[in-house]
């Protein structure tokens, strides 16, 4: 069954590669958030099993919106990816504080996306068994 | 020998496993021709035409469907057959060439076959000159009883774009 | 119909186009403040990296190679600016509005990996990266004066830390502000927020806490830093938000968290003293529109015309019934259920024609750019005065204008302003001023271009065209003063001797001319030698509607646009006399040259009777008359586009469907002009009219 996904980020042009990404063949069901508030709206009304979120936003940055579903009873299961352009570890290590559970480098590929996402998606199963 | 280049192409149309095609077969100037059924939006009685001055003589001219307004061609004269096409003509196909709506103007629509790889002949191996407009050769039953078999002129869609 | 990737192409490419214009828009304020001596608001410089780092992040994904490396050099450029590093200068603004072309041209590419591109785009980066950074003056952290929780330090970007940082610096205080909002209006909310803090206090971040909130509303903290005594600051916030509080200030060293993160981010609103409202407004718009096809439009316009034609169908009922007594009552309530009907319909319409509207802002920040190069060429210094950029038309237009405005405003800057000591010599303010104004003025959209320089020489003008055979000596000495003028939009004539590289590039007023009527347009010129240029250029606000003049020739229909047509009179034959191969008639004693559309077409059985017309067409100076069969009236036709096929035949813009099925050709009527005015003997057709 399509799982639930999320995408935050303030480039269209990302959204429509994530979406195009993910609900090809039906792997799942996205929603877009183009800036933190509009993903405070959507995190507060549904649950989600994925979270992708750019760490480099306006007004609520990623890092923000991470330490919001940390403490959100909605969103406990919700596998949180997060997106920047940086390699080192800095913000790796500060997302992973904040409840990351992946890190995605910009530029990406359509097969990292779906392929980081299966494994979550299990891993999550494994813990609920 | 000369070797001609396929450039038309039905692979877009057919079915990913079995290479199978679904085929819309219509009569045109005494020739038949067929058409990858997925390709036709709709089949239309002819609505009335709008001859556009200087224009090439196998672009009858331009109706309007639904406010949009189309190309007409004339098959055979597009394909440089010395055929004449029965005027008026009985059916119009707008076909979705990948751009934009191209309306063709044939006498009649006699059904939709479903043809296998092996029904069809590619023009490449041919060596016919139509190759710009024509994949190739789809052969097809005549008639249940009979045994003897039709041939269709296959169109690939995308070739009518800019015709 | 097609793979759905390929939309996201499109996607990408639109994001980027828009992000690009952003990026100028931004330049050109940036160099503004610098130019004044502004202080330079930090959060114009953020925005800056925030469009070129999300282009590099998407150039990426899409394969711009190129794109991709230029953004990633400017964003490690700008990223040192925003934080303090390295300064605005000189060096640094050239580099950046070098950018801006250099992204357009590699974002046109075919093959965006073109392996050609290399060399330049590595000169480029090289370029780049050869502006220094200044190290920051250290004297202590200013953090360390407030106790600010490890909590909310973790979450602060990189950037976000930085400003708080420097707000400190500045002497500003630090505010917490808790306010719950109610989640469906969270967006204007923040938005009335920033105005109200835009002139008191920078806004540093929002964190969202789940104190408080549920599932209709949340609750934020927001961080600010301020001048304004916190007594004000409460009086200004309490009431409409919640509770605002002074970050308190510590009494001893603290040891603060090891810094986590580097990460270059962004945030923010537009702080204080911002006073470009208009380039505030226009950035929030982008953030609240939706991009749309342009043909998705033209499909709801289709569906309104569909529309029409079911109202006149039922319109064809309702007559047949009239004068049946027995069924009035319901009769007259069908004609008022259509009245109704009929005024919905035009507001859709008028609202579908809204949708594709832009505002002529878009083209003069491209122009602002090209003042602002061509002036630093010509080391001239110029002053760009705008007004108008509010004023909307129709997209397709804002597209085909910008080239020949782009153009004008060339052509002012390099041959209109004189340079600085020539201008002194006259007593005329060094620097020169270049105007450009729009405004509405009834169904039509003004454009000017206007210059205090030098002017146009008349007679010089008049003396090129003999010389360069543009025209015989003869003629020239009945000229008036515009009729001179006007010979500036002659093919194959330039005011300036010397070509230079601005007014070069191969195009001339002509070409201008031709591109401006290809609109539909006209353009017209004034200019007083020593005082200045206006040129005036006058627009159909949109191109999907026009109106025409519908006429028949030998039974087919045709639509002419009016703005082409000046009247319509009878033909008649044997006023018809044959002037060097072609016909012309003589009307209120000028002479005109007529074409007889149905031999033009090739059709053959066009009725020779009386009862024909000649439609006196006319486009700039030039006058022909078509003759027709037929008159059949004016109307409002929507223009469409012929198909791929028929595109490339020359005198039909469109086509425009009648209604009950019936399409007729619109008539190209500049095209017509140059077809029987610009043939081998041009000239002589020139000498007709004079």
């Amino acid at each position: 069954m399509a799982f639930q996904a999320l995408i935050v980020d303030d480039s269209s042009a990302v959204r429509a590669f994530v979406r195009a990404s993910l609900e090809d063949a039906d792997f799942a069901r996205v929603q877009e958030a183009e800036t933190g508030f509009e993903a405070l709206r959507l995190l507060a009304a549904n649950t989600f099993d994925v979270v992708i979120v750019d760490v480099n936003m306006p007004d609520i940055n990623g890092l923000e919106l991470l330490a919001f579903m940390k403490k959100s009873p909605r969103q406990q299961g919700a596998r949180k990816i997060l997106i920047s352009t940086q390699v080192d570890g800095s913000d790796s290590k500060q997302g992973a504080e904040l409840g990351a559970d992946a890190f995605l480098k910009k530029p990406f590929e359509v097969d990292e996306l779906r392929s980081m996402i299966r494994d979550l998606l299990g891993s999550a199963e494994e813990v609920s068994r | 020998m000369s070797l001609t280049v396929q450039k038309a192409t039905l692979a877009p149309h057919t079915d990913s496993e079995t290479g199978a095609i679904a085929v819309l077969a219509v009569f045109a100037g005494d020739e038949a021709y067929g058409f990858p059924l997925s390709a036709v939006r709709e089949i239309l009685m002819p609505p009335p035409l709008t001859e556009v001055p200087r224009a090439p003589e196998h672009l009858l001219g331009v109706i309007t469907v639904r406010g949009q307004i189309i190309t007409l061609i004339d098959l055979p004269k597009m394909l440089h057959l010395e055929v004449e096409q029965h005027e008026p003509y009985g059916r119009v196909l707008l076909v979705d060439n990948g751009e934009e709506l191209i309306g063709v103007a044939v006498d009649r629509v006699i059904q939709v076959y479903r043809m296998e790889p092996d029904q069809i002949e590619y023009a490449s191996a041919m060596g016919t000159e139509l190759s710009e407009y024509v994949v190739g050769v789809g052969r097809v039953p005549s008639d249940s009883s009979s045994g003897r078999e039709d041939m269709l002129i296959l169109i690939d869609p995308v070739s009518l774009l800019g015709a | 119909m097609s793979d759905p990737r390929d939309n996201v192409q499109q996607e990408f490419l639109a994001e980027a186009q828009e992000l690009v214009e952003a990026l100028s828009r931004d330049l050109l304020l940036l160099d503004e403040a610098h130019h004044r001596n502004e202080r330079i608001d930090p959060a114009l410089i953020n925005e800056i990296f925030r469009s070129v780092h999300t282009l590099k992040g998407i150039a990426g994904m899409f394969g711009y190679k190129h794109v991709g490396a230029v953004a990633h050099a400017l964003e490690d450029l700008l990223d040192d600016l925003r934080l303090g590093r390295t300064l605005v200068g000189p060096q640094l603004l050239d580099v950046l509005f070098d950018s801006v072309e250099r992204f357009q041209r590699l974002l046109a590419l075919e093959d965006p990996q073109s392996p050609e591109e290399e060399p330049g785009v590595q000169a480029y980066i090289a370029d780049i990266r050869s502006i220094g950074t200044e190290p920051e003056a250290e004297e202590g952290d200013p953090l360390d004066k407030y106790a600010i929780e490890p909590a909310v330090l973790s979450v602060l970007t990189e950037y976000e830390e930085h400003r708080l940082r420097a707000c400190i610096r500045e002497g500003l205080r630090l505010y917490r502000l808790r306010a719950a909002f109610d989640l469906t209006a969270i967006d204007d909310s923040i938005e009335t927020l920033r105005d109200v803090a835009s002139d008191d206090a920078e806004i540093i971040t929002y964190l969202p806490s789940m104190e408080g909130g549920n599932e209709d509303t949340i609750e934020l903290v927001v961080l600010l830093a301020s001048r304004v005594p916190e007594e004000e600051l409460k009086a200004h916030f309490e009431g409409r938000y919640g509770k605002i509080e002074a970050v308190q200030e510590r009494t001893h060293l603290p040891t603060l968290p090891p810094r986590l993160t580097s990460i270059p981010s962004a945030a923010v609103s537009r702080g204080p003293q911002s006073e470009e409202d208009q380039s505030q407004a226009s950035i929030r718009s982008v953030a609240n529109s939706v991009r749309v096809d342009i043909r998705k439009l033209d499909h709801l316009m289709n569906v309104v015309g569909e529309l029409a034609l079911v109202r006149s169908a039922v319109d064809r009922i309702v007559d047949r019934f009239k004068g049946e007594s027995t069924h009035r009552q319901s009769l007259m309530e069908l004609d008022r259920i259509g009245r109704g009907f009929e005024r919905q319909l035009s507001e859709l319409r008028t609202g579908i024609l809204d949708v594709r509207m832009v505002p002529l802002g878009q083209v003069f920040n491209k122009l602002a750019r090209i003042v602002r190069q061509a002036a630093r060429e010509h080391d001239k210094d110029v002053r760009l005065v705008v007004t108008g950029a509010n004023t909307e038309v129709d997209k397709l237009i804002v597209e085909e204008l910008t080239d020949p405005l782009m153009h004008l405003v060339r052509n002012a800057i390099d041959h209109g302003i004189e340079p600085a000591d020539a201008r002194t010599r006259v007593a005329k303010p060094p620097e020169g001023t270049l105007a450009l104004n729009a405004y509405h003025k009834g169904s039509n959209v003004v454009i000017e271009v206007e210059d205090d320089g030098g002017g146009m020489n008349a007679h010089k003008l008049r003396e090129t065209a003999v010389s360069r055979g543009l025209l015989s000596a003869d003629i020239s000495h009945e000229l008036t003063r515009q009729e001179m003028l006007n010979l500036v939009f002659l093919p194959g004539l330039s005011t300036s001797s010397e070509i230079t590289d601005l007014s070069g590039r191969g195009v001339g007023m002509d070409v201008v001319k031709t591109n401006i009527l290809r609109l539909g347009g006209m353009i017209s010129i004034a200019s007083e030698q020593g005082i200045g240029t206006k040129i005036t250029v006058t627009l159909p606000i949109t191109l999907a509607i026009i109106r025409a003049l519908i006429v028949t020739v030998a039974s087919r229909t045709f639509a002419l646009p009016i703005t082409a047509v000046r009247e319509a009179i009878p033909y008649v034959p044997e006023e018809v006399r044959t002037i060097q191969g072609r016909e012309v008639i003589t009307l209120r004693g000028e002479t005109l040259a007529i074409c007889d559309l149905a031999d033009l077409f090739g059709f053959r059985g066009s009725s020779r009777e009386e009862g024909r017309f000649v439609v006196v067409g006319s486009m700039g100076n030039r006058e022909l008359g078509f003759v027709v069969d037929g008159l059949i009236g004016q109307e409002d036709v929507i223009i469409k586009a012929l198909g791929k096929s028929l595109s490339s035949i020359r005198g039909f813009a469109g086509a425009t469907d009648l209604g009950d099925q019936k399409v007729a050709l619109v008539l190209d009527a500049p095209a017509l002009f140059t077809e029987y005015f610009d043939g081998p003997d041009a000239l002589r057709a020139l000498e007709t009219r004079l």
